[in-house]
């Protein structure tokens, strides 16, 4: 303990004086990100230092510490907390060709305060036994009254969902988001509970016949040690909905540079490193999302489930409903 | 006399001490907002008070029961596997409800471990509404009660027990009659703790989806930014929270006789024959299963899942845990020593409210507690305009301090009330210096109760997730962060190896807690 208080003086210490190394507030809590920041630690020498938390602690926290706060970088699995951070004028602009380079436009800040790391696609997660795909379509299709009692997803408080209601929102209007809200809350088999991976199970063993659901828990699921995972995951089918129309919702994990970070240099290198080839491949073999780096393809699993068009509306559009997004699925009665 | 006066103040000032992240956080609210009495009328409170009534009433009973049946066969019976047994009830404090809902989930999915040993994909049991979560706390915090109303089902007097078996009075009827009612204060303290140990949770119920006055505060707070909002809830918990202390300040009156029935000759045990001694096996048997073996097994299950791809890291954390555990508690308890010593030598009204407004941080959640001490080191911070406590071990310290002090203290107050007031009378006409009596007279005579009240902090501290979690400094993760983390990335089977180490520490608290040494003058 002594040593480590030491150590944590010493951290201190150089933090004021030294620029060897980086000090990040991350939500995400992914094995390949430990990888990413170890390899990046190799190979430039810079240390970095991490604590995870959930993002909307990360932000609370950043906003409480104003000037004083350590952190350089902030890292979210999510666009919602990220424009949050945006929004409370907690990050700042970085230039940087390399992630201009590397990243598409449509998944960094126009005003260049956050870069986009990964993509998740929000799907459709379907019994094959049950349900036709050819009677799938859009997001807003779920409301339709033949699918009373069959669909589930979790919480309206989970970030993906307030993402997705919030793309609604852009894409469609408030009431047809509100409309949506209360189709998909008539149309639940029951009230949200449990994870993602729950969500599936429940698919799988027949409680529901689609889901809404994150494309990566379902690679996580193939790639791990529990056969019964394995063959849970091989029983459902995904669904990319909205082909016709606006395109899959897109989120993203991302990466911004905090308005008082005493590294920044080093803080555009992390970000800069993690959006190279080398970097977009771990993430993308390690958690099975989609890389951003259009150089690096997803991992195996993920590409044998096919291409297919995503919704590129601005992100920052997307962060600017997740608050109204709020409003309408209390107002819809999601739970 | 100066310095007299000052000790009048100490434990006041520890008081209100351990209090302020709580306080700084109304202080605030104050400050930044008003309350929003439409809230007051609006319907998620009615769900909210509606879902956290329901959850800590079924809870309350459910310990009630477990930890009354388990108490009563450990303390009056000699049975079948009695001695096993009187160790395995007190083995689930070792576990963090989450990760007994983790394992239950596990256990009882779909082609969960239960359709594994049935051979039938079709046998799974839905675990994830109220009963579920009614069912995972009550699992977890029975040990409470069994703890406490062990040692008052023991110790009441021969004479009582010699005046059941002379009235020719069957077990059952006696228990109803006679034993339950001296038990009460012991059985209410426990449920007590288990009531403000789940109003406290936020994971747990979230995972079970129940919208309780904590997901509350976290709907506000994650879904509008907005921390006032948050805070508004908390208030309306604080009130919950008054209004279960308050009941039971008034249970602990109405129940004051009843240490005079208990006296030091206690009664033997009862050897249970026949039915009875099957009945008594049986019942004990039934409850080990459910709150121990199940959850055990399902994490060893994982861990033979993952024995190739282990994460010896895991050591690492281990380290982090111990060290973090054993410096906190260490810490808390001495700081509980002096405010309780002094509240005994040095009285006050105010210091006595200040003891009160110590113990709420039990039933507040973490995050809640870690927020108001970032606002409160932030503050300092700014007006000293250097960083002293951000992002050091002092804050996650400072929060473990508020979180449990209530459970340290209980365990000193409890040793204090032991010592008879005439050693205080000795130690004042032996005129030796007041360090010498603490250090010569009332360490030693406190010592079990110092031992218990640390190993109670540890158990606690160890199992703590929020406030670590937004506290801690960089690069510096607990066993129970990496479980969280892992949970998060929904990997459950990759839990079994993190919670199996974490449990083991929380186990060697549990026994030695459990043991003769320390038990030896509780």
């Amino acid at each position: 303990m002594i040593k480590k208080l030491a150590l944590g003086a010493i951290v201190l210490a150089s933090s004021l004086f030294a620029s060897g190394e980086v000090n990040v507030y991350s939500h995400r809590h992914y094995d390949s990100d430990k990888l990413l920041f170890k390899t990046f630690e190799e190979k430039t020498g810079i240390k970095v230092n991490v604590v995870t938390a959930k993002a909307e602690e990360l932000v609370s926290k950043l906003a409480i510490e104003g000037a004083n706060t350590p952190a350089d970088i902030l890292i979210t699995a999510d666009i919602g907390n990220l424009y949050e951070a945006k929004d409370r004028k907690l990050l700042q602009t970085v230039e940087s060709k390399t992630l201009e380079e590397n990243i598409p436009s449509h998944l960094r800040d126009d005003k260049k305060e956050w870069f986009g790391l990964t993509k998740r696609a929000r799907v459709f997660v379907y019994n094959p036994a049950k349900v036709n795909p050819a009677d799938l379509s859009d997001y807003l299709s779920l409301t339709d009254a033949k699918f009373k009692g069959k669909v589930i997803t979790r919480s309206s408080t989970n970030a993906y969902n307030k993402s997705l209601l919030a793309s609604i929102i852009a894409n469609h209007g408030e009431t047809k988001a509100l409309e949506f809200t209360k189709g998909l809350v008539a149309n639940f088999s029951y009230d949200p509970k449990g994870s993602d991976r729950d969500q599936i199970r429940a698919v799988a063993a027949g409680d529901a016949d689609i889901a809404i659901v994150n494309t990566y828990y379902l690679g996580v699921m193939l790639n791990g040690k529990d056969q019964k995972d394995i063959d849970i995951a091989n029983s459902v089918k995904i669904f990319f909905p909205a082909q016709k129309t606006t395109g899959t919702h897109i989120n993203i994990s991302g990466a911004g540079v905090t308005l008082h970070a005493k590294n920044k240099e080093n803080a555009v290198k992390l970000i800069e490193f993690l959006s190279s080839s080398e970097a977009q491949a771990i993430f993308a073999e390690g958690n099975h999302e989609y890389p951003v780096n259009p150089k690096v393809k997803a991992s195996g699993t993920v590409v044998a489930w096919g291409t297919f068009k995503e919704d590129n509306i601005a992100l920052n559009e997307i962060g600017k409903n997740t608050k109204k997004a709020v409003e309408i699925a209390t107002e819809g009665n999601w739970k | 006399m100066e310095i007299n006066k000052f000790k009048y103040y100490l434990a006041p000032i520890i008081g209100l001490s351990i209090a302020l992240p709580i306080l700084s956080l109304i202080i605030y609210f104050l400050i930044e907002g008003s309350f929003n009495f439409n809230f007051l009328k609006s319907n998620a409170l009615i769900e909210y008070t509606k879902n956290t009534s329901l959850l800590i009433f079924g809870t309350f009973t459910l310990v009630l029961i477990l930890g009354t049946i388990t108490s009563y066969l450990s303390a009056r019976f000699e049975y079948l596997g009695a001695k096993f047994f009187a160790i395995t009830f007190v083995l689930p404090l070792a576990y963090p409800a989450y990760i007994l809902g983790y394992t239950y989930v596990g256990f009882f999915e779909y082609r969960g471990i239960l359709s594994d040993i049935v051979g039938n994909t079709g046998v799974r049991f839905d675990i994830l509404n109220m009963y579920g979560a009614i069912f995972i706390f009550a699992i977890a915090m029975f040990p409470y009660v069994y703890i406490l109303a062990r040692v008052s089902f023991g110790s009441i007097s021969s004479t009582v027990c010699e005046l059941v078996s002379l009235q020719q009075i069957n077990p059952i009827k006696a228990f109803f009659r006679v034993y339950l009612p001296l038990s009460y204060p012991a059985i209410f303290a426990g449920s007590i703790l288990a009531m403000m140990e789940t109003l406290s949770d936020y994971g747990t119920v979230l995972y079970f989806g129940i919208e309780t006055f904590s997901v509350g505060i976290f709907k506000s707070w994650f879904g509008y930014g907005d921390l006032a909002q948050a805070i508004n809830v908390a208030m309306i918990l604080l009130v919950f929270v008054f209004g279960i202390l308050w009941t039971e300040s008034l249970i602990r009156k109405k129940y004051r006789f009843v240490s005079s029935t208990h006296s030091r000759k206690k009664s033997p045990k009862i050897k249970l024959k026949g039915k009875y001694n099957l009945l008594a096996f049986v019942i004990s048997f039934i409850i080990s299963t459910f709150t121990l073996f199940v959850p055990t097994g399902v994490l060893i299950y994982w861990f033979i899942l993952d024995i190739n791809t282990l994460d010896f890291n895991t050591f690492d954390y281990l380290f982090n845990t111990l060290t973090l555990n054993i410096i906190s508690s260490i810490i808390i308890i001495i700081l509980s020593f002096i405010m309780i010593y002094m509240l005994r030598f040095y009285p006050s009204k105010i210091g006595n409210i200040t003891h009160k407004l110590s113990i709420l941080g039990y039933s507040i959640p973490g995050a809640v507690i870690g927020v108001g001490l970032l606002i409160l080191s932030s503050f300092i911070d700014k007006s000293l305009g250097f960083i002293l406590f951000s992002g050091t071990f002092f804050m996650v310290i400072f929060a473990y301090a508020t979180r449990y002090f209530a459970s340290s203290i209980g365990s000193i107050e409890n040793g204090f009330s032991k010592i008879d007031t005439s050693i205080d009378d000795a130690t004042k006409i032996f005129g030796k210096s007041e360090a010498n009596n603490i250090f010569k007279v009332y360490l030693p005579l406190m010592k079990p109760y110092i031992i218990s009240g640390f190993l109670i902090l540890y158990i606690d501290i160890a199992k703590e997730l929020p406030a670590t979690l937004i506290l801690r400094p960089f690069n510096f993760d607990t066993l129970a962060i990496r479980i969280y983390e892992l949970a998060s990335n929904e990997m459950l089977y990759k839990v079994g190896f993190p919670s199996l180490v974490l449990i083991l520490t929380t186990a060697i608290a549990v026994m030695l807690l459990n043991s003769r040494f320390v038990r030896r003058k509780i």
